[in-house]
């Protein structure tokens, strides 16, 4: 049996996603609503199971020979950075843009092993200049986070 | 249209515009010098900001950011062989050669001359094609634009890279993203999880940040970017200008290679790295020492130099007068026109000719600015690249993560960013193209809008007008057209044989 590649799982998300598009729209009142969901549901789940089989049956190409790895940050991983960009995520809900941002920056800055005096800097300056520009001269109310929100008894 | 075109010269003197397209513009310097960040993210970055700005400014902004991109790319693509910018490969053939002749400063000179102009030819081109295309674009309707959607969307494949079916796949995905939402017509709310925050749509500012924001900056970082470093010597002033008077002594060149990129960016799908290698090669074919091409030959950084900053006017051509965006880059800003309520298409040409007039002046101007500036300032621009991946990685994210939320003014937007994050990541590592899924999302929303006006209009065989049946064919022809070509040279080499 032929063992399944992450490249075909992907396919076969696509492919359930489709199915369950695909279901939403049979469930819809109106034509009108459910004509486009069809066709676009339906031509995506046919290509994606095309791009399956073409996988499942692409022979084997010879294992070329063993390029030279890019030069990759020490200590970074796709993993490392999706758990950063969470991280960042959850302190944003938790305790809002302005507090988050200097956080996040100062703590993967110190974390790339740079010092705390340029560390504080930049963390400084980005959070002033952001808050400049959206707050300052948009006008945008930037989210204050969940703590806060509770403490001012605003949830 | 002259009154039109007075309009938009006076909006364009507003101080306010001025500086918008000057911001704009130093912010295209910028990008075009760092590599690893595309003019397509920042266009994603600087999405939200048009957001709340009136449409002359919001989209001015845009403008210069856009037709600036393309004048600092070459100066890290001749001085260490990285390019800036995707079509800067082109240059490196003959730039970076040069550089190891000594003769960086005056390739540098050459091309970023050789691209100020090309964008003032492009222009001039530009103005006099709307004259002529203006009432050819007056006669589309709702069905001709349907069919011409569809034109759009089979540039899906010119867009799809090494697999058509993976682009094919990524602009299905974009259809179906741009049908989340409340549907006025049904009344019914389609994909939207029970949340009225998604009852306005997925938002294209935010799906982008998401996918050429996030995903872009943690490929460039996992990349391991941050171990560039410069070599060899800054450029002098006098050296420069010496590749300014290259331009003149190659007059020919020059002259052909704007024109052609110009006519390629009308093309949607095309784009400027098209451009650029097209255009390497016609000057290729008439040069008089065609074999040194490759070596260090200073027309082979003025044409595709040239070429790939006079795609811009012509490609914008095409997404404000039929709403095909003519390349990535384009789609983002057919969406931003969209955002502040303007929609792309022939009634644009009818009901805001200065608007388009204003933008497309904005490209000139934006030369005008960074022109300069970009060429007396190029040794210290070349610096900019080097800022390390430390600072830029947490200081970019920090902006895409504020700039979404801005966009709506709402924690929600999280999810959206994440996703289009996720999704960007994961399609990159998996090869699925992502300009097609951004081509998808701003046609699927203006494909539903006029295949129900077409319907209401003209009943179920709306398609049966000269225009609509002509474009059919084109289609139908642009699908063949390579088969029956790949056919013809199979059944000659089996004659052969």
């Amino acid at each position: 049996m032929t063992r399944l590649k992450p490249s075909n799982y992907f396919a076969i998300a696509i492919m359930i996603a489709m199915l369950v598009i695909i279901g939403q729209a049979l469930t819809f009142r109106y034509f009108q609503s459910a004509l486009l969901p069809l066709l676009f549901g339906g031509v995506v789940f046919l290509l994606a199971g095309l791009q399956l089989w073409r996988e499942l049956t692409a022979k084997e190409k010879p294992k070329a020979k063993k390029e030279e790895p890019p030069p990759v940050v020490k200590g970074t991983s796709l993993g490392v950075l999706t758990l950063w960009m969470l991280g960042f995520s959850a302190a944003i809900l938790l305790f809002g843009h302005l507090i988050a941002v200097p956080l996040f920056i100062l703590s993967y800055v110190r974390w790339r092993g740079r010092g705390w005096g340029i560390a504080i800097a930049f963390a400084t300056a980005v959070t002033a200049g952001l808050y400049g520009l959206f707050t300052l001269a948009m006008r945008v109310e930037l989210y204050p986070g969940f703590i806060y929100q509770l403490i001012t008894g605003r949830i | 249209m002259l009154e039109s075109m007075q309009v938009a010269l006076a909006t364009l003197m507003e101080p306010q515009v001025l500086l918008f397209i000057f911001a704009g513009a130093s912010l295209g310097l910028f990008v075009g010098a760092m590599p690893g960040i595309s003019d397509l993210t920042m266009v994603a970055i600087l999405l939200p900001l048009t957001f709340g700005l009136p449409p002359e400014l919001g989209l001015s902004f845009l403008m210069g950011e856009i037709a600036a991109v393309g004048l600092a790319d070459c100066i890290l693509a001749i001085l260490v062989s990285i390019p800036g910018e995707g079509p800067s490969i082109v240059t490196i053939l003959d730039g970076y050669p040069l550089n190891r002749k000594g003769q960086g400063a005056r390739a540098m000179g050459a091309g970023i001359f050789a691209s100020i102009y090309g964008a003032f030819v492009s222009v001039a081109l530009v103005l006099v094609l709307i004259m002529l295309i203006r009432p050819i674009v007056l006669a589309f309707g709702s069905a001709e634009l349907v069919l011409m959607i569809v034109l759009g969307l089979s540039f899906i494949v010119a867009l799809s890279g090494r697999s058509v079916v993976k682009g094919l796949i990524a602009g299905g995905l974009g259809l179906i993203l741009s049908l989340v939402g409340f549907v006025a017509r049904s009344g019914i709310a389609r994909f939207t999880f029970g949340s009225t925050f998604f009852y306005e749509g997925i938002n294209l500012a935010v799906i982008a940040l998401g996918l050429f924001g996030i995903a872009v900056m943690m490929e460039v970082v996992l990349g391991g970017e941050a171990s560039i470093g410069l070599s060899g010597t800054m450029p002098k002033l006098r050296d420069i200008l010496r590749g300014v008077k290259d331009v003149f002594h190659h007059w020919r060149i020059f002259w052909m290679s704007a024109p052609v990129a110009t006519i390629i960016g009308v093309i949607p799908g095309l784009g400027r790295m098209a451009a650029s290698w097209i255009t390497y090669g016609l000057a290729k074919q008439i040069s008089k020492n065609p074999e040194e091409f490759g070596t260090g030959r200073i027309e082979g950084v003025i044409a595709p130099e040239t070429a790939n900053n006079s795609t811009s006017a012509g490609a914008l051509l095409t997404t404000l007068s039929f709403g095909v965006p003519g390349s990535s880059v384009m789609a983002l800003f057919a969406g931003a026109l969209l955002m502040v309520g303007v929609i792309p298409g022939p009634a644009l040409l009818h009901e805001h000719l200065d608007l388009v007039y204003l933008l497309i002046f904005g490209i000139a101007l934006a030369n005008l600015f960074a022109g300069p500036i970009t060429l007396f300032g190029a040794s210290q621009i070349a610096k900019l690249a080097f800022v390390p991946m430390d600072f830029l990685f947490p200081g970019l994210i920090a902006v895409i993560f504020v700039a979404a939320f801005a966009t709506q003014q709402s924690i929600m937007t999280l999810i959206p960013l994440l996703l289009g994050g996720a999704l960007g990541v994961v399609m990159k590592k998996f090869d699925y193209p992502l300009p097609p899924l951004i081509l998808g999302i701003v046609l699927g929303k203006l494909f539903e809008y006029y295949l129900w006006n077409a319907l209401d209009f003209r009943g179920p065989l709306f398609f049966l007008r000269p225009i609509p049946l002509a474009m059919i064919f084109i289609i139908i022809g642009l699908y063949s057209l390579g088969p029956l070509q790949r056919a013809w040279q199979r059944a000659k080499k089996g004659a052969r044989i």
